[in-house]
């Protein structure tokens, strides 16, 4: 083998050689990673431990007379990156709709991470039979979703909506907002204020809302200088929270992710047009040696394939199986999708990333929309 | 937030994705190579005070990255996996190959066979396309004994990969025979 082949050959091998750092970023988001390097710097430091004393205040506050008011009570310097037990507390205080106070928890489990249990916190009452019961609000009411009249008849069936919902492709990372025992979606009329260049903009739309709440374990560094964790709660009240909105037929689909505090940092809200995670029906054409298989894969009508999978297992340097998964993007809303024509069929080449064999199985997982939510994919 | 947690923030966002790469090159999964990653960092944490320029931070990287992973590996006890048993997302088509299969079996195989020291010598090279002098910093020598120690490694890559012709033209042992 010359140098040049063996140049060839070395570069042909490389796990990494396709993956892009766009790629790497969405596989290892880079606030996991961070929190992963912090544990590890806490676990090999405990004396910085003894020299932060988080404290964590309850707090209560009451916006305007018919508003939820949402106090994420939080206060200390070190925030979301408490190394020491600590218990949380989010105070809700509902007024005159008949709402109860309740207190949502967040726990500190390991005594060296801070997990987001509870960013969004709502009462229990704030849906019924399907339908918002009153005025709730992220960012101070940048966010709104009233009460729908009791004469609007609510459009489509809760379970198709849930599935669409959490198979938004922005809420990777998240997990469904909880009441009680159901996950907050519910039917209601949608005023966002944020006005973003491509967004439609939704005022009084009547629109199903689905709440979701970031399940992200921060590890931060020591935090000096700067806004107090409180200076930041103050101007992030929902930091954590997201609301996924579902229009009627032909009404736009839209993520608001709520103004957020991450590491002592204030991070904007935004909105954007909610996609929808598929997985691509493909017909595999041909092998091309045994590395490689060709396929064809449909992408999804009115949407594209933004990337695939391989997932394999083997044995004695020969491959036993290989699960393909072709990933589709869509916007979100049913409607809409079916109203585009069906693409014709494009061709691809899979790199196998071992050998494959007469005996190898090839995988095809089950097609359709992904739920994202909460990091799972079914 | 002080300087010194900027200026790591800086160097974690900077080289994450180079290391990420090194780490999935030499494990199985992306999360080895997280696990390996977030590892390196903690290390770097702790040596912050010996982090060089920035234009040679990467190739030290790459050094402490490479004890981690020795760790790791000798830990789990793994070995070197090519195969790579990964989950990867790509988009694109990929040109046609110019090699065959009978290539990638015997530079496996080759691989396979050489010390964990040597392959490493070898994927900076290829992989990470490492120079001399860069390879000096990651391995904590000059830059003249990165070249030898690479020089070596690829003799030896090369001997291992054309057996017949090493042992014709290399081999003392067989000149010795041929004169006698």
């Amino acid at each position: 083998m010359n140098e040049d082949l063996l140049s060839n050959v070395m570069a042909g091998i490389d796990p990494a050689r396709d993956l892009t750092d766009e790629t790497l970023e969405n596989l290892i988001p880079h606030a996991r990673l961070v929190s992963k390097i912090t544990s590890g710097i806490n676990s090999a430091l405990p004396e910085a431990r003894t020299v932060r004393t988080p404290v964590w205040r309850r707090a209560q506050a009451l916006v305007g007379a018919s508003a939820v008011a949402l106090a994420l009570a939080v206060t200390g310097a070190v925030s979301l990156f408490s190394s020491a037990p600590v218990t949380t507390q989010w105070s809700v205080s509902a007024s005159s709709h008949g709402a109860h106070k309740i207190f949502i928890q967040g726990t500190e489990a390991t005594g060296q991470q801070f997990k987001k249990t509870g960013a969004s916190a709502v009462t229990e009452s704030l849906v019924r039979n399907h339908r918002i019961q009153y005025k709730f609000q992220l960012d101070g009411g940048a966010f709104t979703v009233t009460p729908p009249p009791a004469s609007m008849k609510i459009p489509a069936n809760l379970h198709a909506i849930g599935s669409e919902m959490w198979a938004t492709s922005q809420l990777e990372g998240y997990s469904p907002q909880r009441a009680g025992r159901t996950t907050v979606i519910g039917f209601g009329i949608v005023t966002i204020t944020d006005h973003v260049k491509g967004i439609p903009v939704i005022t009084k739309t009547p629109a199903w809302v689905g709440l979701a709440h970031e399940n992200v374990t921060y590890h931060c560094p020591i935090q000096t200088g700067g806004q107090s964790a409180k200076e930041l709660s103050m101007q992030a009240p929902s930091s954590g929270s997201a609301a996924v909105v579902i229009g009627q037929s032909f009404s736009p689909a839209e993520v608001y992710i709520a103004k957020s505090v991450r590491c002592g940092r204030l991070y904007a809200a935004e909105l954007s047009n909610a996609t929808e995670k598929l997985s691509l029906p493909w017909t595999m054409t041909g092998k091309l040696g045994p590395t490689k298989v060709a396929l064809e894969v449909t992408p999804p009508p009115c949407g594209r394939i933004v990337g695939d999978a391989v997932a394999a297992t083997w044995r004695s340097g020969s491959l036993t199986s290989v699960t393909i998964t072709e990933f589709g993007a869509v916007p979100e809303y049913t409607t809409t999708w079916q109203s585009c024509p069906v693409p014709s069929p494009v061709r691809k080449v899979i790199d196998l990333r071992g050998l494959s064999s007469s005996s190898t199985q090839f995988i095809h997982p089950k097609t359709g929309r992904m739920t994202v939510v909460a990091n799972t994919y079914k | 937030m002080n300087e010194r947690d900027e200026e790591f923030s800086r160097v974690v966002a900077t080289h994450r994705n180079a290391l990420l790469r090194y780490g999935l090159r030499r494990l199985e999964d992306y999360s080895g190579a997280e696990d390996l990653v977030a590892e390196t960092f903690v290390v770097v944490w702790r040596r912050f005070d010996d982090v060089p320029p920035r234009d040679e931070e990467l190739f030290w990287l790459y050094g402490i990255a490479g004890r981690v992973l020795s760790n790791l590996l000798r830990g789990r006890q793994r070995s070197m996996r090519l195969e790579a048993r990964l989950a990867f997302e790509r988009e694109g088509e990929l040109a046609t190959p110019r090699y065959t299969e009978e290539d990638v079996e015997a530079l496996l195989e080759a691989l396979g066979e050489m010390s964990p020291d040597e392959r490493e010598l070898i994927q900076l090279a290829y992989w990470e396309k490492l120079s001399y002098r860069e390879m000096g910093i990651a391995l904590g020598c000059s830059e003249k004994a990165a070249g030898i120690r690479l020089s070596r490694a690829r003799k030896r890559l090369h001997s291992l990969l054309n057996p017949s012709k090493t042992e014709a033209t290399v081999s003392p042992l067989r000149r010795e025979e041929k004169k006698s």
